[in-house]
């Protein structure tokens, strides 16, 4: 009859050394989840920010070369002239992250004007970073100024 | 009298049961005081490199058919595909090396963190470095070393091109031998 009455208190002891247990496992758990998504959040801000500056680099590339090519050529002439050089350098390197810069250039959403420098803008360029759960995505506009040499004159 | 001696029983059976409680409440509480602590000694999270002097961006200038610049980036990639020659590209990534950034180390492979492998594995990975105006041209096939002092200052890059590569690459002050 004692040995029944000692079942409960025998029960509760279980439940709390289960519960102490679960917790420990959840907190050693969550420390590294949380660690991870550090670095996984830390990666995609690098990778975002590598893939903004890498289609800004190379818009300078392929407008510099287009400008060599063609010094007195028409503002239509040289969107042609750029959007052809774009085109072979997307077939050569095929690199993802400029995907959507090559799209927009494709989809003839460029604008090349020609006034006391040569300024070239592209609209809404996308950029998507993605590590597991976690995804970046960026939107920004392009916009570029060179002189008559061919020489970057700065952002606009 | 009788109720009194309930209430002692009572008593003394619940401390049975509350002893063993507490005793793990205070188990419990000082190994995660103790987890909390350890953690914070080893977890530390750098902020995110800033990836306007990555290596990776710079230019140089590679003939192909005509001379043409390149990202560092897209040139391994060529080299990737054979289209430029391991020499080709490592002329050019001479004229990047200077006084202000007199080191340079590029890793390529197609896993995570290919610095510092051997063999066929690292045929296309380079460190230049300037010492006393001459140029050490690491030849890193056989002598994975060389890049290994590089290992906490390489970023690396994961690129999709057609497959997935990885490039780890640092330009700047010499790491200490």
């Amino acid at each position: 009859m004692n040995k029944k009455a000692q079942v409960p208190a025998l029960f509760t002891i279980i439940i709390a050394i289960a519960l102490s247990a679960s917790a420990l496992y959840i907190i050693v758990t969550s420390n590294n989840n949380r660690y991870s998504n550090l670095i996984e959040i830390n990666n995609l801000i690098e990778q975002t920010q590598f893939k903004e500056l890498y289609i800004k680099e190379q818009a300078k590339i392929i407008l510099n070369e287009t400008i060599n090519l063609c010094q007195s050529c028409t503002e239509k002439n040289l969107k042609e002239l750029f959007k052809e050089k774009s085109i072979e350098r997307q077939n050569l390197f095929h690199y993802d992250g400029a995907g959507n810069f090559y799209a927009n250039i494709k989809e003839d959403n460029l604008e090349i004007k020609e006034e006391e420098n040569y300024k070239l803008s592209i609209p809404e360029i996308k950029i998507e970073s993605e590590i597991n759960q976690n995804e970046i995505q960026k939107n920004f506009n392009l916009c570029i100024l060179f002189d008559k040499q061919g020489d970057f004159v700065g952002y606009c | 009298m009788k109720n009194k001696k309930a209430q002692t029983g009572k008593i003394i059976a619940s401390l049975g049961v509350i002893v063993p409680v507490i005793l793990i409440m205070t188990l419990f509480v000082s190994a995660s005081l103790a987890i909390s602590s350890f953690k914070k000694e080893n977890q530390r999270v750098e902020s995110p490199k800033n990836q306007i002097d990555s290596l990776l961006l710079k230019k140089i200038t590679l003939d192909i058919e005509e001379q043409k610049e390149f990202l560092i980036l897209d040139a391994y990639v060529l080299l990737d595909k054979k289209k430029i020659e391991k020499e080709q590209f490592q002329e050019a990534l001479k004229t990047l090396v200077d006084e202000k950034n007199p080191c340079l180390a590029l890793a390529k492979g197609n896993s995570p963190s290919p610095a510092g492998l051997a063999g066929a594995e690292a045929n296309d990975d380079f460190v230049i470095e300037l010492k006393e105006d001459d140029l050490y041209l690491g030849n890193i096939g056989t002598t994975p070393l060389s890049l290994i002092k590089y290992k906490k200052l390489l970023s690396q890059t994961q690129v999709k091109t057609t497959e997935d590569i990885f490039i780890e690459s640092y330009i700047g002050e010499c790491p200490n031998e």
